[in-house]
């Protein structure tokens, strides 16, 4: 069996995985960069833990699957998008192990990645990829061999709006600020007005994060709604559009399957909102959990290896990182 | 005369009838004034054919389904329905009876034979026979300048195609539909 | 009974279900709404009506719901009154969500592209001829897009979902593209929301057409040579070329 570890850290998790060629997950283990409640993650810091737990987390991987390095025939990595330094800082790890143990290598694009993994876990087809994270808010269709973005932000991404909020309403970052808010939102009960801006395909999310800001912040108007409502307004704004778009791109594209990747992709308020929409239109909907969904090394392990089988390999003087990466400049070889 | 049902609204129907070279349109006037008739009088010259009276027709049984009726009975709204206008007033004036009137249509929700009675012995005028208009059998009485003139269709507007009459037709449609909601 | 007015009020039933009404058709289920063919009054009509979404809080459906209807009339009445063929309105009742309106005879612009490019592929049954004339026909209709969607925007109507199945050709004439569904449309006077739009459909048209973008260059030529204000249409595509560049350079991590 052909045996590929993955490395992920391209933001605050570091995972490692190994996955074999029939798609077993092996391995899948992660250590997440928590801040302190307000604060978000810098990324000097960030490369700074990932430096200091990459080895470790490596050991304990081979240990647990009681793999020697021998038995791996590839190391696949995130080449992007993410942060700079973070993603450096893997990459190095990489270059060294590949060297040390004579093994090839093979660069991975993390949007990729993440869709790819979607579909092996669940076995969705052909599905429309709503893909919600604290970087990437994405609609994605494939078509013609390549991961074509129907929709998106035009301005800040869903994840980093939820993130940015939990920091104005101070609440804890662990295990993240998107699940802390999701536990709030379940209590809330009044609807607040936000802005609902969608554009074709496209989604913004700033104006909604102003204006929640503005009004978590006005005692005089706090007096009416809890920290709970905001919460729970701000998912039910956020998702809906999320929804609506997929919806169109759905419909535009003639798909029935969705599948939601990316951290936000676990809320399982987001998930109820997609099972809703699809059951109105006889469609069907995916969804994965946090092992899966949330940036791990399996994913990015899967996506090396379908580039691998294919015969690609990265040579070392160009397994270079990059902090944009878009998904449709990657030549899909592996789907007809 | 001529009898349609409302589409949308099951149970209702309108009836439609045209005269010309009426003479005591005065007469009728008063009565219309004391707010005894049970049908609306209607200036023909504005209206193209009977589509325009059951869309207007169509949307007054709307509004008062809703409980919105803005002017006093169903057939000053239909009449208020007709006109592009938000002025009640004005609506009236130009789409309503006028003293000077010889031709207009008459309509009827829900006629019955008592009614027609009611109609054929208060207007001295000869009634139109309609038997063989259908749906868009262009109105005898249209005056395409004076409609173009209350609807506010412009040249600009009636250059995208060139069917002509389909194509003023359709302007007015719209411009009655988008009535209240700009 | 005397008159209507005084009937009871509560009497009245409209047909809650278009789909009760005789001969009434379901010609599609979009993302927004479902459409219908029927037949009103001897005019062939569509009936858009937009549908509750289930997943949408009530209130913020009902709020989008009655906004969108307001602004898709809106803009349809200002493009009609402009001369820009579009579906003439009918009957507009904002509370069942309902646009009931003309019914446009003649194929999308997408699938008479399909047509165009089956008939220049189709190289053993067909001259070299009829192969550039096919090709000229999908020139001509990106000239007239690039065209029309100037008139459009000029009138500071952003379209907001532009794409070539929201494109007709009425009587299947290639000289009369009747543009449809402005339920995502919105007034905007500023470049960057132009830009947009024109983004939104470089991006539906490329992934529809394949080999488009010589095609799509058409439009963009026709958009600002045939703008009744070229200058602000080549702001507008001097915006695109940023717009598109933000697309990638927005793109950052997670």
């Amino acid at each position: 069996m052909v045996l590929v570890m993955g490395f992920e850290g391209s933001a605050n998790k570091l995972g490692i995985g190994i996955v074999g060629d029939d798609g077993t997950i092996i391995s899948n283990i992660r250590h997440t960069y928590i801040t302190p409640p307000g604060e978000g993650f810098l990324p000097k810091d960030t490369a700074k833990h990932h430096r200091s737990h990459i080895i470790a987390l490596v050991q304990r991987a081979l240990k647990e699957s009681n793999l020697s390095y021998k038995d791996i025939d590839c190391l696949a990595y995130t080449k992007g998008p993410g942060m700079g330094p973070p993603l450096r800082s893997v990459a190095v790890t990489v270059r060294m192990l590949s060297q040390l143990w004579n093994k090839p290598i093979v660069a991975v694009n993390h949007c990729i990645a993440h869709i790819e993994m979607g579909r092996l876990i669940t076995g969705a087809q052909d599905p429309t990829v709503l893909y919600v994270s604290g970087g990437n808010t994405q609609v994605i269709s494939y078509s013609l061999n390549k991961y074509r973005i129907f929709g998106e932000t035009i301005d800040i991404a869903v994840g980093n709006c939820l993130d940015r909020f939990a920091r104005v309403i101070q609440i804890p970052n662990d295990p993240s600020p998107g699940y802390n808010i999701e536990q709030l939102a379940r209590k809330g009960k009044n609807l607040v007005e936000l802005p609902y801006l969608t554009k074709g395909m496209d989604v913004s999310f700033s104006g909604i994060l102003s204006s929640i800001e503005l009004l978590a912040k006005d005692k005089e108007k706090m007096k009416q709604y809890t920290v709970e409502d905001l919460c729970y307004s701000l998912q039910e704004t956020l998702f809906s559009m999320l929804v609506e778009t997929a919806e169109r791109a759905m419909a535009h594209c003639g798909q029935k399957e969705i599948l939601a990747v990316g951290g936000v992709g676990c809320n399982e308020r987001l998930q109820q909102m997609i099972n809703q929409m699809v059951s109105q239109r006889d469609g069907k909907s995916f969804a994965i959990d946090e092992r899966y969904c949330i940036d791990n090394g399996a994913m990015i392990a899967w996506a090396g290896y379908l580039m691998y089988k294919d015969g690609v390999t990265t040579p070392l003087d160009e397994t270079t990182t990059t902090q944009r990466f878009r998904t449709d400049q990657v030549e899909v070889t592996w789907r007809d | 005369m001529k009898t349609y049902p409302i589409v949308l609204y099951p149970g209702y129907e309108i009836t439609i009838l045209l005269y010309k070279d009426v003479l005591n349109t005065k007469d009728i006037m008063t009565e219309l004034l004391k707010g005894q008739l049970e049908w609306a009088i209607i200036n023909c010259k504005p209206i193209i054919n009977h589509q325009q009276l059951l869309l207007a027709a169509t949307k007054a049984v709307a509004t008062l389904a809703t409980g919105k009726l803005t002017t006093n009975n169903i057939h000053t709204e239909l009449i208020f329905r007709l006109s592009p206008n938000t002025n009640i007033r004005e609506s009236l004036k130009n789409f309503g009876l006028q003293n000077e009137d010889k031709e207009f249509y008459i309509v009827l929700f829900n006629g019955k034979q008592e009614k027609f009675d009611q109609i054929k012995s208060m207007v001295q005028g000869e009634q139109i026979d309609q038997s063989s208009h259908s749906l868009d059998t262009l109105n005898p009485f249209f005056d395409k300048e004076l409609s173009r003139k209350l609807y506010g269709i412009n040249d600009k507007e009636l250059k995208a195609t060139n069917e002509d009459i389909d194509l003023l037709k359709n302007s007015i449609f719209n411009t009655m539909a988008i009535k209240g909601l700009l | 009974m005397t008159t209507l007015a005084t009937t009871n009020n509560n009497e009245i039933k409209s047909i809650e279900n278009i789909t009760s009404l005789p001969n009434s058709v379901l010609l599609s289920q979009g993302a927004e709404a479902k459409t219908y063919k029927i037949d009103l009054y001897g005019i062939k009509c569509i009936v858009k009506e937009r549908f509750v979404k289930a997943y949408r809080h009530p209130t913020l459906d009902q709020k989008i719901s009655g906004k969108r209807i307001l602004q898709e009339v809106r803009s349809l009445n200002k493009c009609k009154k402009n001369g820009i063929d579009v579906p003439a309105l009918l009957l507009v009742d904002v509370p069942s969500n309902r646009i009931y309106m003309e019914y446009i005879d003649g194929i999308t612009v997408k699938q008479y592209l399909y047509n165009c490019f089956d008939q220049s592929k189709e190289t053993s049954t067909t001259t070299t001829q009829t192969q550039t004339e096919a090709h000229q026909q999908q020139i001509d209709i990106c000239a007239e897009i690039g065209k029309q969607i100037a008139r459009i925007h000029d009138l500071n109507i952003v379209h907001g979902d532009l794409t070539t199945s929201n494109m007709l050709l009425r009587n299947n004439s290639k000289s009369n593209i009747v543009f449809i569904d402005f339920g995502l449309s919105y007034t905007s006077t500023m470049t960057e929301d132009k830009a947009v739009d024109m983004y939104v459909l470089e991006r539906a048209f490329i992934s529809t057409h394949p080999n488009s973008e010589l095609l799509f260059k058409e439009i963009l030529d026709s958009y600002q040579k045939n703008s009744p204000s070229p200058k602000v249409a080549k702001a507008i595509l001097d915006k695109l070329d940023q717009v598109r560049l933000r697309g990638r350079k927005k793109l950052a991590f997670g």
